[in-house]
């Protein structure tokens, strides 16, 4: 949802304790970072969720997961926090809509091998937007 | 025939329109009887005295505003309606007056916050069409 996506960037774009640490204060991407893209960066992409149709207003009940992925366990940990700090128990600002809940949820870590062998660490969160 | 859900459900208490938030409304209406019985008879019997009704309904409490539970306040009277079909020409439409009875707001931590109503009738259900 398009709205949303755009809450949840301008969210993450304005915490300077997260966007200090990646490879530039720019390295968010939607979905997937384009390929060679210097580490660390956090990628956001939709898991679940949409309409809740309980009653006639467009509440919508959806998930995202939001991630750091570097080549060090620790440095995404850290990151990982500064996701949890950006986005737990906030306000995003979507347009059309107001946001009434957003919690992090389930941690999410997962290790990559590269197909040249270096490994990248995926450290972030499961993330619970309601808006109506 | 063909079944319906809520979707379209127009409810209304005096000047205060419900549905744009409501998750459940539900009318009840009974009839009061009294037992006729008496002597050598083997079967009850019974005599018909008043009709009775209530209302309740479910509604999503909305942020920053508190218009629609307001217009809920206990002991308010006003017409109550609802069309369940909504107020297309020709649907089904049912209106009375209707006393509430009582309200109560529950809030969770993780989940939405709603509140429900509850109306007692006072006079007769008028079933109409729009």
């Amino acid at each position: 949802m398009n709205q949303v996506e755009a809450g949840l960037r301008a969210k993450l774009d304005a915490y300077s304790a997260l966007t200090a640490l990646l490879s530039s204060a720019t390295a968010i991407w939607n979905q997937a970072a384009p390929p060679v893209t210097a580490l660390p960066y956090v990628v956001f992409s939709w898991a679940g969720g949409g309409l809740e149709n309980i009653n006639p207003s467009e509440i919508h009940n959806v998930l995202y997961l939001v991630k750091a992925i570097a080549d060090d366990a620790t440095e995404a940990g850290v990151l990982q926090g500064h996701i949890k700090g950006a986005l737990h128990k906030t306000t995003l600002t979507v347009s059309g809509f107001t946001n009434f809940y957003t919690a992090c949820e389930d941690e999410v870590q997962l290790t990559e091998t590269t197909r040249e062998g270096t490994l990248l660490f995926h450290r972030g969160y499961f993330v619970r937007i309601r808006i109506d | 025939m063909v079944a319906k859900t809520g979707t379209a459900m127009y409810l209304k208490f005096g000047a205060t329109v419900l549905s744009g938030d409501y998750r459940t409304f539900e009318a009840e209406e009974t009839g009061d009887v009294v037992d006729g019985s008496a002597g050598a008879d083997t079967n009850r019997t019974y005599l018909t005295t008043l009709k009775d009704g209530t209302g309740s309904s479910t509604i999503v409490a909305q942020a920053g505003s508190t218009a629609l539970w307001a217009a809920c306040a206990p002991l308010t009277s006003g017409t109550l309606e609802w069309d369940e079909e909504g107020t297309t020409a020709g649907k089904p439409k049912h209106t009375c007056w209707a006393i509430v009875t009582s309200r109560k707001m529950a809030t969770e931590y993780a989940d939405l916050t709603v509140f429900d109503v509850a109306w007692q009738f006072s006079g007769a259900v008028a079933d109409s069409t729009y």
